[in-house]
């Protein structure tokens, strides 16, 4: 259900209160009387002693700054990895997902506002996790991928990078679901660590990040190509927002960027926007919207489109782009393969590869209903 | 003195307006303990899953998606002393607060 935002909307204003020095911040540098300048996002914040920066968990105490939310968390979620927009690693995979507090983007229809802007998160929602429980955790109970999700785990950086690369150890792997508004050395120090990348793109409008995000939108290509360059997994999702982004002109500048300066095999998916926080106004995205987008993204040459976000349509499907077949079905999360679905991910049909990885047949279902 | 093992159940009817749930299970004493999921179908087929429920912590939570368009409900079964709570998703990438039932 929406969290309906209200000018009386209750606040915590936890980071005036808070001043936990455990974990000095990765990515800053310190400037004279005692002020610091962070790295970590294309703000750049300068924060003077007692400050924080926008996103409100990067503290400045007498000079230092530090990372206020490490290893405090929401609930931890099991969840599968088509929850965080990727269909083309580890399909129906489990996910051991957790989310923090704080968000260097402030976008009028956030949905975990309570939790992304700061001032409003409640301290009794707040758990702490060590990197080594989370590891545990994950082990005990037979899940392989850790997520970082939710708010951004952007401004979850050093406990994120933590935790993520011990995780490694333990053969477990990582994904990072962002908008990617990011420094290019905080991307560079990411890349080190994370296995698959759920890029969140909200527009392809500069006007558009400035008046619905308070961000920008030009560090977020640049660190999008660069993952590409780097080889890593990613996919592609662009929120869909009724009145905003579900034009044509929208669609086309997302797909001339993929096809210009990514590529025809990365996964796009198009998604479903519902009404939250200040933008409350307009109703939620039509599936035919978010279909017409798939639509125009496969006629123009993508070749694999999704859409997100809704429940029972051939737009969740994963079909072969050489001969048509369908391959995974869909029905919400969950993930049922096809006969025609070979073991390392091509179509049995017509002998095409696809770029589908680490395919787990535990992981993936077999008959929807039962026989 | 032993105690008799009690268990509580939730049943939720599945809507065209919402297709994911958050099931989030508050444990008052961390132990073993073990939960189901039972979905329905139209013309009564069932198929029965163990939650991966998460051992020894406070409290955690796991996502249940609608599994076919023919599934018509769900029943969730839990031990006595865990407090379920139910929240409704409209993004999967959607983390509410607000729960939609406590029991």
């Amino acid at each position: 259900m929406s969290n309906l935002y209200t000018e009386s909307a209750v606040r915590h204003d936890l980071h005036k209160v808070w001043n936990d020095r455990a974990k000095e911040a990765y990515l800053y540098t310190k400037l004279d009387s005692g002020r610091v300048r962070c790295r970590l996002c294309p703000r750049s914040c300068e924060i003077p002693p007692g400050g924080v920066g926008f996103c409100k968990v990067r503290k400045n105490i007498d000079g230092t700054l530090y990372a206020q939310s490490y290893g405090k968390a929401t609930h931890i979620t099991i969840e599968r990895i088509e929850t965080e927009a990727i269909h083309h690693f580890r399909p129906g995979g489990k996910i051991l997902s957790l989310g923090n507090f704080g968000c260097n983007l402030d976008c009028d229809y956030c949905q975990n506002w309570m939790y992304s802007q700061f001032q409003y998160t409640a301290p009794e929602t707040i758990h702490s996790y060590s990197t080594d429980q989370v590891i545990q955790m994950a082990k005990a109970n037979n899940v392989n991928i850790l997520s970082w999700t939710y708010n951004d785990p952007a401004v979850w950086f050093e406990f994120v990078i933590d935790t993520a690369r011990e995780a490694k150890k333990h053969g477990l792997l990582n994904l990072f679901k962002s908008a990617f508004f990011l420094s290019h050395e905080a991307v560079e120090e990411l890349s080190r660590v994370i296995d698959v990348f759920a890029i969140s793109i909200k527009a392809m409008d500069e006007e558009y990040y400035k008046r619905f995000t308070r961000g920008w939108l030009a560090p977020v290509l640049e660190n999008t190509r660069f993952i590409h360059r780097s080889g890593i997994h990613y996919e592609l999702s662009n929120l869909v927002v009724t009145g905003l982004t579900n034009n044509i002109q929208n669609y086309d500048k997302m797909i001339d960027f993929i096809l210009d300066d990514l590529s025809p095999d990365t996964p796009i998916h198009f998604t479903r926007f519902h009404p939250d926080y200040k933008y409350m106004h307009v109703a939620k995205t039509p599936v035919s919207d978010v279909m017409e987008a798939r639509k125009r993204a496969l006629d123009r040459g993508i070749r694999f489109a999704y859409v997100g976000n809704a429940f029972n349509c051939e737009g969740l499907n994963t079909y072969c782009p050489g001969c048509g077949e369908l391959l995974i079905e869909r029905f919400g999360l969950n993930t049922y393969a096809k006969p025609t679905l070979g073991p390392d991910g091509g179509c049995r049909k017509c002998g095409l590869a696809l770029p589908i990885r680490s395919i787990d047949p535990a992981d993936l279902q077999g008959e929807a209903i039962p026989v | 003195m032993s105690s008799a093992v009690t268990t509580k159940s939730y049943r939720y009817t599945w809507t065209e307006e919402y297709y994911l749930l958050h099931l989030q299970f508050n444990d008052s004493a961390p132990g073993p303990y073990e939960a189901t999921l039972v979905r329905e179908y139209d013309g009564g087929k069932r198929r029965t899953e163990k939650l991966p429920v998460v051992q020894g912590v406070p409290s955690h939570r796991i996502l249940v998606s609608r599994s076919h368009p023919r599934e018509e409900a769900f029943t969730v079964e839990y031990p006595g002393r865990i407090t379920l709570e139910v929240f409704l998703l409209d993004d999967r990438a959607y983390y509410p607060t607000q729960a939609y039932y406590r029991g």
